[in-house]
């Protein structure tokens, strides 16, 4: 009996996940799209050439955005449905209620997260020559933290009092402003877009990607440090009542 | 024994008055009715109770060990059928796991002949079912959680008169186990007819009755309808 409390929230992932999976269309955009990207792009190129770069180099930015995408379009924007729904206001009104469903949520989205990365490595490794197990443990562990680094300015950003839609265009704003910025900062030494890059979530999970995580140790610290106070923030602020209602 | 007192309430919304020095009690194994028309203060006062809205003023105090509301506003993944919304709806609400055994043993004994519809809804579809049977179904399975206060929001608004029978028979055996109910609704006349005592929320503060007599006479009304308006058109203080 004591064992119950402890394991709702990852029964509640359980079922986060049974209903994204019921839900192939959004799933498979969020992957599908940046892969079909990626061979555009390589098939644009024509030289071949794309092929004979490094796979974690040529493709790092691809893995950034899908991280991104995850964190924002699917752990954030599905709070802000939920509340604007009024599942929150249902059922998360306690400390602990409030506790099981954002652990629940975030469980989930982790696990979805992996499988993104999964399946985006499934769909474009082969074009570099084969897989190989250590090498997709590797990317995965890069790729889940760059979904941690996304996630801080995704949950914060459930915290501002907007409706859905609102919300669906600034996070798409977010999502496209950050990664034109990271690639266009890419061939240019302009010293605004060089500043810009410091605070551009993308490149620290571009330099992620590319470097790895131990190579990479002090943008992960303060992520590790940003995520747990992004957490506590959350959980202490979580909007219950829907935007639209007057409560 | 085991009760809710609300005493001095004080509650203002922006510059609008809700509460002013209202007060209301709720004993275990009975069911308090709240009445009053819409925009009075009815949710505004179940979310102080549960802690979702700071008062201005006065005390709210219950020596219940567990809280349950079924809000007005009830939303469920469109995806999902009725028995995996049951499971979300138990990891936020018990304590200790649920199973539809479980439900279907409480309601059954509590309002005889209602298991095979309960059943019906079990496996239908979240997107398919109607208003009526959302909540006809989280009302029924909220009451089977070991609950010991339950606060109903209008549970019996949009549903029909099969539902709503079986809803007042579930919430009268709850009553029976010793579980404290407070239930609001618009509906004077299933408040008088079900509830242990009730509470018209006028002039911004609760006046208690215990039977219709009572009520009709407090407000100068020949009908309970009556009475309600009279009441609802008061004033403010």
């Amino acid at each position: 009996m004591y064992i119950y409390p402890l394991s709702k929230p990852i029964l509640l992932s359980v079922l986060f996940v049974k209903e994204q999976l019921k839900e192939p269309v959004a799933v498979l955009w969020i992957v599908i799209s940046p892969a079909v990207t990626f061979y555009l792009i390589s098939y644009a190129r024509i030289s071949g050439e794309e092929a004979t770069r490094d796979y974690a180099s040529a493709t790092s930015w691809f893995y950034a955005f899908i991280s991104s995408s995850v964190a924002l379009f699917g752990l954030a924007f599905y709070i802000v449905g939920r509340r604007e729904s009024g599942f929150l206001r249902s059922f998360v009104y306690t400390r602990r209620t409030k506790l099981t469903f954002l652990v629940g949520q975030f469980l989930a989205y982790s696990f979805m997260s992996v499988i993104y990365c999964s399946v985006f490595y499934v769909l474009t490794r082969g074009y570099f020559g084969s897989m190989a197990m250590e090498e997709w443990i590797i990317i995965v562990g890069r790729f889940y933290m760059c979904f941690l680094l996304f996630s801080t300015p995704s949950l914060l950003l459930t915290l501002l009092p907007i409706g859905f839609q609102n919300t669906n265009t600034l996070f798409s704003m977010i999502s496209v402003g950050m990664l034109a910025l990271g690639i266009g900062s890419l061939n240019t030494s302009h010293p605004v877009l060089n500043v810009i890059g410091i605070f551009n979530p993308m490149e620290w999970a571009n330099r992620i990607m590319t470097m790895g995580v131990f190579e990479s140790a002090p943008v992960v610290a303060v992520v590790v440090g940003l995520i747990s106070v992004t957490g506590w923030l959350v959980f202490r602020f979580l909007l219950i009542n829907p935007v639209w209602s007057r409560y | 024994m085991k009760r809710l007192l609300v005493d001095e309430l004080n509650l203002r919304y922006a510059q609008h008055v809700l509460f002013n020095s209202a007060s209301l009690a709720v004993e275990a194994g009975a069911i308090t009715g709240l009445l009053g028309p819409n925009g009075s203060g009815k949710t505004s006062f179940f979310d102080v109770v549960c802690g979702l809205k700071k008062m201005n003023g006065g005390k709210v105090h219950h020596s219940f060990s567990k809280l349950l509301y079924l809000s007005q506003i009830i939303a469920t993944p469109p995806i999902f059928r009725m028995f995996d919304v049951f499971k979300m709806m138990m990891l936020f609400c018990s304590d200790t796991p649920i199973t539809q055994r479980h439900a279907l043993d409480k309601i059954e004994k509590w309002s005889p002949g209602i298991a095979e519809r309960y059943r019906e809804i079990w496996a239908k579809k979240s997107s398919l079912c109607s208003y009526g049977e959302k909540r006809w179904f989280f009302t029924l399975s909220l009451l089977s959680v070991n609950a010991d206060l339950v606060i109903l929001d209008e549970p019996t608004a949009g549903v029909d008169p099969e539902f709503r029978y079986h809803i007042w028979r579930c919430l009268e055996g709850a009553a029976a186990e010793g579980v404290a109910v407070l239930v609001s609704s618009h509906n004077v006349d299933e408040i008088v007819t079900h509830c242990d005592d009730f509470y018209m929320l006028s002039q911004q503060r609760f006046n208690r009755f215990t039977d219709a007599e009572g009520f009709m006479s407090s407000y100068g009304g020949s009908t309970l309808d009556e009475a309600f308006i009279h009441a609802a058109s008061l004033p403010r203080i």
